[in-house]
């Protein structure tokens, strides 16, 4: 035991928890903050469709909605969180 | 007389969007600039038939839409039209194709490249729009900003650009375009520069559609953008299309009113 205070698979198993957290934390963090953004859109924006074009196939969503789907959509989310990703970093350089 | 060849298939949601701008707006545009199109819609848009068009020498560049991956791109219903390493070398070589298709900028650009293609355009990761629903896509202004920004590319060789000026003119239209909605909606800013970040250029950028000067302008001139035809109807079209309906599109004329001028109204 390397480590002395902790157990390999009582490592793993925080390991384990930090993940599911951050990953619950951060999709109910994304959807308040997106449905913060949406309120400061006019109305007709939030109406907008988002197609995302995609390993061959459109993933089309209306903005309102996009919120629910963080929470619920896995596949979305990934796809969202990727997409975010791709023009933060731009944002950031 | 070069030809661009625009493969434009219409079956869901994305192709549906894109349709009429490559069916009504870019071929109209390449026409008058001395450019024929030759269109592949619909249900034509399959790989036998796009092969069998591209037997044609005349045809010099490979435009429209369709869905892709690293080393795929599709035409209707998914009809695989191009993939690495699986098609005559001779459907490519020396031409432009820069259809928009998510990305075909990994793997399928480079290959083709590879095979001897002049020039292109490919996405290295997804491409994203936006689009209002229940407005036809040409009167839609948010789509607009896409689709009148990519075609820059292809209108920019029709006018005698080289394929790598004709890339930077598209990446600054799709630039001019974010700046447009900057202050109102900055994800729709931050998308349209994201696409053009990642629609690379492939190939010679000295590669050019058309030789010589470029031909004469047609008997009718936009008086705004100085596009021409000799067309009337096309003009009238043009000008309805291009410079009236997106000045009124922010609504602020009455909905009665806007029915009365056949404007389109959203469901």
């Amino acid at each position: 035991m390397p480590n002395g205070n902790i157990s390999p698979r009582e490592a793993f198993d925080r390991v384990l928890r930090i993940a599911a957290s951050f990953s619950n934390e951060t999709r109910h963090k994304l959807a308040q903050a997106y449905q913060g953004y949406l309120n400061t859109l006019p109305p007709e924006h939030r109406e907008m469709m988002m197609a995302i074009m995609a390993k061959g196939k459109t993933i089309v969503v209306k903005r309102s909605e996009i919120p629910r789907r963080i929470l619920e959509d896995d596949e979305f989310f990934h796809l969202f969180l990727q997409y975010l990703s791709a023009i933060g970093a731009k944002r950031r350089r | 007389m070069p030809k661009a060849l625009i493969i434009a298939p219409c079956f869901e949601i994305a192709t549906q969007e894109w349709y009429p701008w490559l069916v009504y707006y870019l071929a109209p545009q390449l026409k008058a600039r001395g450019v024929e199109p030759v269109l592949v819609q619909g249900d034509k848009a399959t790989r036998e038939n796009v092969w069998k068009l591209l037997t044609d020498e005349e045809i010099r560049a490979i435009l429209g839409v369709g869905h892709g991956n690293d080393n795929v791109y599709t035409g209707q219903n998914y009809d695989e039209i191009f993939v690495s390493c699986q098609y005559p070398s001779e459907t490519i070589r020396n031409r432009c194709f820069a259809p928009v298709s998510c990305l075909v900028g990994r793997g399928l650009l480079p290959d083709m490249v590879e095979k001897g293609l002049g020039c292109g355009l490919g996405e290295i990761t997804v491409y994203v729009f936006y689009f209002q629903p229940g407005v036809d896509p040409l009167q839609d202004w948010v789509l607009a900003l896409f689709t009148k920004s990519e075609f820059v590319y292809a209108i920019s060789l029709a006018e005698g650009k080289t394929s790598g000026e004709a890339h930077a003119a598209m990446i600054k239209a799709y630039y001019d375009a974010a700046d447009k909605i900057r202050d109102i909606d900055p994800e729709i800013a931050y998308t349209l520069e994201a696409d053009a970040d990642n629609r690379h250029h492939f190939g010679d950028p000295d590669w050019k559609l058309v030789e010589g000067p470029p031909p004469a302008p047609g008997k009718y001139i936009c008086p705004w953008c100085e596009w021409s035809t000799d067309e009337p109807h096309l003009m009238k079209d043009h000008i309805w299309n291009m410079h009236i309906w997106p000045e009124l599109q922010p609504c602020w004329l009455p909905r009665f009113i806007r029915k009365i001028l056949g404007c389109p109204i959203k469901r």
